[in-house]
């Protein structure tokens, strides 16, 4: 079953199966904590928010269309409770948190300009690239045309090129 | 010959193929003369990769176990909430056959205020203490039970709605 469709699992889930939504969940879990770390560069809130990702994941299953891919979906609600959560939140610390991190990260100059970028502009780099969502589903989780996404990509890419060579 | 600001605006376009053949052209021949802009459009080749390679903090081992003991204790706290409905259902429909619609409750609003008009002249030493009828005192029984259920309830409910941090 751990390599069941979301789709299913998300189905089995909204009718109160807790252990197809726990498969549901491992299966997110590493790209959700690792979107909502760079997202707050924080890890205790970065736990807060997957966990509440995850809450809002199950609260709000009974409104996925299963004939749809889950994905989208899914990251459209990530991206919404990361938004809300940012929100609510104090100013994102300056200094990355390394607090039980261990090694200092590899590229942290990428990780420090990616923190500065906007969040309009960050939220798609992190779609695409590191929770590796495809261009379509970037497009359908920011309610944007494929067209707009691409180049809402772009532009984040350009002003974070900018931000790294502002470090160097 | 394009300009260094213009071709800088299309770098990420170029590195993704998205350029229209006569623009790519021209972009290609500003980067083979400007050392600058060459160097720009190395970085921007390179950050898709780099953003793909981007670590993953380790997960914390308690995640997984939070987030099903929160869901856990909010189907337990849903579930209380239906139980403690049963006895303010209870409770409302004896308020409501004692109440008994409209002619009893102006009933029951002028023995109210007897009531209270026979209390008053009897603190005030006027007469004896009046003998209030039996049903009444479980009418005021019922509403103070229902007052602490409803607040159980407000609580339970409270509980259950997901924390969010400050």
């Amino acid at each position: 079953v751990s390599e069941a469709d979301p789709r299913e699992l998300a189905r089995l889930a909204t009718g109160g199966d807790l252990e197809a939504f726990e498969l549901l969940i491992r299966r997110f879990e590493r790209r959700v904590y690792g979107f909502s770390y760079h997202q707050l560069r924080d890890y205790s809130e970065a736990q807060d928010l997957t966990q509440e990702i995850f809450v809002r994941l199950y609260q709000q299953l009974d409104r996925f269309d299963s004939s749809r891919p889950f994905e989208p979906w899914f990251w459209r609600l990530a991206a919404n409770a990361a938004i809300n959560y940012r929100r609510r939140r104090v100013p994102i610390p300056k200094e990355i948190d390394t607090e039980d991190a261990g090694p200092p990260p590899p590229d942290a100059d990428l990780l420090e300009a990616l923190g500065e970028l906007d969040p309009a502009y960050r939220l798609p780099l992190l779609l695409h690239y590191y929770a590796d969502l495809p261009m379509e589903h970037v497009a359908a989780a920011l309610r944007l045309s494929v067209n707009g996404a691409k180049s809402r990509l772009h532009r984040a890419r350009a002003l974070l090129r900018r931000l790294l060579e502002e470090t160097r | 010959m394009m300009r260094c600001a213009e071709v800088r605006r299309r770098l990420e376009e170029l590195a993704d193929g998205d350029l229209d053949r006569a623009t790519q052209a021209a972009v290609r021949a500003h980067l083979r003369s400007c050392q600058a802009c060459s160097a720009a459009y190395e970085d921007a080749v390179s950050l898709p990769a780099r953003l793909r390679a981007l670590a993953s903090p380790a997960l914390p081992p308690s995640l997984i176990p939070t987030v099903m003991s929160r869901l856990a204790s909010g189907r337990r706290l849903g579930r209380l909430g239906w139980v403690l409905l049963a006895p303010e259902a209870l409770l409302v429909g004896f308020i409501i056959w004692y109440v008994s619609g409209p002619a009893g409750l102006a009933d029951l609003a002028a023995s109210t205020a007897g009531d209270v008009s026979r209390y008053l002249a009897w603190t005030s030493g006027l007469s004896d203490a009046p003998v209030t009828a039996a049903t009444d005192g479980l009418l005021t029984l019922a509403l103070a039970v229902l007052t602490l259920v409803s607040a159980a309830h407000l609580a339970v409910l409270a509980r259950s709605v997901p924390r969010r941090p400050a």
